[in-house]
């Protein structure tokens, strides 16, 4: 198991020289150890070796020699190494279809340093707490038995369908990671459903009833506008 | 037989001047071919008001003139001939409007109207004469030809200008999405060096100097993202991606996305928002984050941002209202225009591209987005209010 940072080994696949080196200095400067590569036949080569194997790779949607979200489809078969795709503001096609393909988080180009690094802790945070699996999971004044399928305000057992309590448990056992529509379709009403987005929607909107204090204002249940939603335990 | 050659010869001279006549017919028709061919040659209105006043000239031995008003053609009034004094005017104006039927006959002259096959092209005035009724049928046919021919030249104008203009939108479109894509990659760069110097130099005396860097490159970024997708929308090859949402949840994302803002002044939420929308979710998220910025930026600093929703049949109907001093019937229009802004703003950030996103948005969705100002009885306040209003297909069942 991972213990800190420098245990752990980026790979920034970007071909953009200048902003190459702008990921690569604020995640040294953060203490991380980083490789990078200009293109995806350069990535290719950090998985031939186990002592190259990175823990985490920062993907570029625009590379120039292939499609970014083929290219994690086709890792994803056998690797689960967490990518975070970089992407321009407005290019929501291009995330979600890296989203659908596997990818676990997305940046919107311009970022800052804090918000790369965020995202880049919650991955290495989410990796490291991963096992043991513990079906008690908590947020804010809730416990919820994903188990049991409980839910508990302080003393109180709250009230959920079966689908709310499905839904919830997919949003939390990826607590932190952003949730496209379709994957969230697909894990709770399955194949036939992936396209019907008003369902998502609105069990959604019952289910922040439920678990947010102010539902216009979310805290824990987040829109990820145009692509999915994100759960944040820590509210 | 007397009688009978009496009969001959005037059968005769019948058949003469009967073959004169002919003559004159098939040489009158003649020169009306030459007069349509030679409009049809002509470049301007004046061109064919010339040619058909000597061709009145030489044929009718009468005099023409013509009068073509500023709206009839393409923004420009066209007079040949003295059109003296005002009364004149009026009374040509009369005839264009039809409010008189039987005044052809004014101050010795007659009018025939130049009617083209939509509209009133304008009037041709002959002076009166006693062959005015041989011709009468002749200048009918010449009036007809003069409006068709004007109103041939006014719809090349049309649409030459049309052309012209669709291809300087889409040369200026396609020039602005290169340039602001260009742009953003070393826009990237500056805010994230900038970035980088100031947290390395925490401490140094650099410090407001860096983060004015940092924000300005930052602000930067946004205009130029404002730009990219006012040029996307105007190009008008966008497509939506239609969906069913929770007013509540376009609401909580604008708000979300407008956190560091909203201290600066206490929103109203309706006491419900349950309604559901059908549109693109990000393009309506835009605007609704757009429209609360708004209020937010003009807000005078008294009272409430109000948030209202309407839900009559097959329609919602939104509406942000922000306390704010009356705007005229012309500023409240205005502020759709790209790059207008108020100009009390206070706080002139941006470059006014806001509202037209939002208009180009909920065009794109065949809604309508519009301002009026209130008056609260109540509070004694003004308020500016942003509406959108937007139909509603019948919703869909939702199995639980």
């Amino acid at each position: 198991m991972i213990q800190s940072s420098s245990d752990w080994h980026i790979l920034v696949v970007e071909d953009h020289q200048d902003i190459r080196q702008l990921l690569v200095h604020a995640l040294k400067k953060a203490e991380f150890k980083v490789s990078t590569a200009a293109n995806l036949a350069q990535a290719n080569d950090f998985f031939s070796q186990e002592k190259t194997y990175p823990n985490l790779i920062i993907l570029d949607l625009g590379l120039p020699d292939g499609d970014g979200s083929d290219w994690i489809a086709q890792l994803r078969v056998w690797c689960q190494v967490p990518i975070i795709v970089l992407s321009a503001r407005f290019a929501e096609h291009d995330k979600i279809k890296a989203l659908d393909a596997g990818a676990d988080d997305y940046l919107s180009k311009p970022f800052s340093t804090d918000e790369l690094l965020a995202r880049v802790r919650a991955q290495a945070r989410r990796l490291s707490q991963l096992p043991p699996q513990q079906a008690m999971i908590s947020f804010g004044q809730f416990r919820f038995d994903r188990h049991k399928l409980q839910l508990w305000q302080g003393e109180q057992l709250v009230h959920l369908t079966n689908i709310e309590y499905q839904l919830l448990a997919v949003l939390t056992a990826h607590a932190g990671q952003v949730l496209t529509h379709r994957q969230l379709l697909l894990a709770v009403w399955g194949a036939n459903f992936s396209e019907e987005s008003h369902y998502l929607r609105i069990y959604i909107s019952h289910l922040r009833k439920k678990i947010e204090i102010n539902p216009t204002r979310p805290m824990y249940l987040l829109t990820e506008v145009g692509v999915g939603y994100r759960f944040m335990l820590s509210g | 037989m007397l009688l009978t050659a009496l009969t001959i010869s005037q059968l005769i001279g019948e058949l003469k001047e009967r073959q004169i006549l002919a003559q004159q017919q098939a040489q009158l028709h003649k020169q009306l071919y030459m007069l349509s061919n030679q409009m049809a040659e002509a470049l301007t209105p004046m061109a064919i008001f010339i040619i058909s006043r000597q061709f009145i000239q030489q044929q009718c031995k009468l005099e023409a003139a013509f009068y073509a008003p500023a709206d009839a053609l393409a923004n420009q009034e066209i007079s040949l001939g003295d059109f003296i004094d005002n009364q004149e005017r009026i009374h040509i104006q009369q005839l264009l409007n039809h409010e008189t039927n039987n005044h052809s006959y004014y101050h010795g002259y007659y009018y025939l109207l130049l009617q083209g096959k939509t509209r009133l092209r304008g009037v041709m005035r002959i002076s009166v004469d006693n062959t005015l009724n041989t011709y009468h049928s002749l200048l009918e046919t010449i009036a007809s030809m003069v409006a068709i021919g004007v109103e041939r030249l006014h719809y090349m104008t049309i649409s030459e200008q049309q052309t012209w203009q669709i291809k300087s939108e889409q040369l200026r479109n396609s020039i602005l999405s290169a340039v602001a894509h260009d742009i953003r990659t070393p826009l990237t760069i500056i805010y994230g060096l900038a970035e980088q110097v100031q947290h390395e130099l925490a401490n140094s005396q650099h410090q407001q100097t860096i983060s004015q860097i940092c924000q300005h490159s930052w602000r930067l970024n946004q205009m130029v993202s404002g730009l990219l997708e006012l040029s996307k929308l105007q190009s008008g090859n966008i497509q939506l991606k239609k969906e069913w949402i929770p007013i509540e949840e376009l609401i909580g994302s604008a708000l979300y996305e407008l956190k560091p803002l909203l201290n600066q002044a206490e929103i109203q939420l309706p006491s419900s928002l349950d309604a559901l929308i059908y549109g693109d979710e990000l393009l309506l998220q835009r605007v609704i984050s757009n429209l609360l910025d708004n209020a937010i930026k003009y807000y005078d600093g008294k009272g409430l941002i109000k948030i209202k929703l309407d839900t009559p049949a097959h329609l919602v109907r939104l509406s942000i209202a922000n306390t704010a001093p009356p705007l005229s019937v012309e500023q409240q229009q205005q502020m759709f225009v790209p790059f207008q802004r108020l100009q009390q703003t206070v706080n002139p950030n941006g470059m006014g591209l806001g509202l037209a996103i939002c208009q180009q948005i909920i065009a794109a969705h065949q809604g309508k987005i519009y301002c009026h100002c209130q008056h609260d009885d109540d509070s004694q306040q003004d308020y500016v209010v942003m509406s959108i209003e937007l139909a509603t297909p019948p919703q869909p069942q939702v199995k639980s």
